[in-house]
């Protein structure tokens, strides 16, 4: 009887090392969030918004300011990225491209035409703090029941380009106010080569008119 | 939830006394695709799924359960997400990581000694975490269902007193916070039983 006993708790916790391995196995090889960035562009985002109630008209023409704001955070001084002033003419470039390819006529005098377009750039060091508990079990000696935690502190930085196309058809000058039909937001890290930036930006302009098709005039 | 809970320890507490035979315990693994407007969100299928499986057997061709599974969908995409009012474009890693907790009932037909065709269904709680991850930003949303999951499946001998285990089936849930999901599973496993 006892040797019966003694085959049947052995099977038992035989079965039971299989399934605690095979779950150990799994939880580990599985994760909950599989997959992984491979290149430092798919971290570029590319955000529009637009004014549903805004009728685009052809034909339509557009001031496109000559310069590139490089905004600052005035609230927190500390955080600002000197941006390069190197892809500012590429910027207005390729702003001026697209939108003369969605049929739009440039004018040169801003008081003369439909739109103004806008464009901003802001970089800004952002800081992660990640706390983590280097044991498990018990006990971290000298601390008692405490485990002492470790703290990771990163940072990293982020350029914004904004893209703000103004109606100046709506100037309210008593009211100080202008209607902003459309507007998009190029947001990714900083600190690639020029010619990588340079493509992320050329593509990141693109896109923003690629999924904006109600910019192009009926 | 508390109903649930409730009623799957009632089952078990009501269950006949313990013996090895009356048990069936299973370890699977499998594959998972999604259904339904689930697969708007994530189309891709995943072996990322892991399940328990403790069933009791209340007469010799029935038995009552519980279910566990931890089954993990997702998918890598670059398509533009259109919202109201704009778009949003990027890489983009859509998870879902759902943990049904299910009460389970079965039929058996055909030869214990051989292999074993059963139907059944569980119905339980299912929790389920919905992240979007894209560019640095991630936006998750935690909810609780209800759901259920019809099921088809077959235990096939193969020595011992471990077994082959397949199983097809499908799980619905109520909505929650906007979301329902649906989606399928084909798992294989070993059981003891």
């Amino acid at each position: 009887m006892n040797q019966r006993r003694a085959g049947l708790l052995s099977k038992s916790l035989m079965w039971v090392a299989v399934v605690g391995l095979g779950v150990a196995c799994v939880i580990a090889a599985l994760g909950c969030y599989p997959g992984e960035i491979n290149s430092v562009t798919e971290l570029d985002i590319v955000f529009t918004q637009f004014d549903s109630t805004h009728v685009w008209v052809e034909p339509a023409s557009f001031y496109l300011q000559d310069t590139v704001v490089h905004m600052i955070d005035t609230v927190d001084p500390g955080n600002n990225v000197t941006l390069s002033r190197a892809f500012d003419n590429l910027i207005i470039t390729e702003t001026r491209n697209a939108l003369l390819a969605y049929g739009y006529v440039e004018h040169t005098a801003p008081d003369s035409s439909d739109y103004m377009v806008t464009l901003t750039a802001l970089g800004i060091q952002n800081w992660t703090v990640d706390v983590w508990y280097p044991y498990w079990g018990c006990c971290w000696y000298g601390y008692g029941w405490y485990y002492p935690p470790v703290y990771d502190v990163d940072s990293y930085e982020t350029g914004t380009l904004f893209i703000d196309m103004y109606d100046q058809n709506t100037v309210d000058s008593v009211g100080m106010r202008i209607d902003r039909p459309w507007n998009a937001l190029l947001n990714g890290l900083l600190g690639t080569t020029a010619s990588l930036t340079q493509q992320r930006l050329e593509a990141g302009i693109r896109q923003a008119f690629v999924q904006s098709p109600y910019l192009k005039p009926q | 939830m508390r109903k649930i809970i409730a009623a799957v320890g009632m089952t078990l507490c009501l269950a006949a006394p313990v013996s090895a035979q009356d048990w069936f315990w299973g370890a699977t693994w499998g594959l998972s695709m999604a259904g339904g407007e689930t697969a708007d969100y994530i189309s891709e299928e995943s072996w990322r799924n892991f399940g328990l499986e403790g069933r009791k057997f209340v007469s010799p061709k029935t038995s009552v359960g519980l279910s566990f599974n931890w089954t993990v969908l997702d998918e890598k995409t670059t398509e533009a997400v259109t919202i109201p009012g704009g778009a949003i474009s990027g890489t983009q890693f859509r998870y879902i990581n759902a943990f049904p907790l299910l009460l389970t009932g079965h039929k058996y037909f055909g030869d214990d000694e051989g292999t074993m065709l059963f139907v059944g269904a569980g119905i339980g709680a299912y929790a389920v975490e919905r992240r979007t991850e894209i560019g640095l930003f991630a936006v998750t949303s935690d909810t609780w269902h209800f759901g259920l999951a019809p099921e088809v499946g077959l235990i096939i001998p193969f020595g011992w007193r471990a077994k082959g285990f397949v199983n097809g089936r499908y799980h619905y849930t109520s909505e929650a916070d906007g979301y329902e999901y649906q989606w399928w599973d084909i798992r294989i496993g070993i059981v003891t039983m």
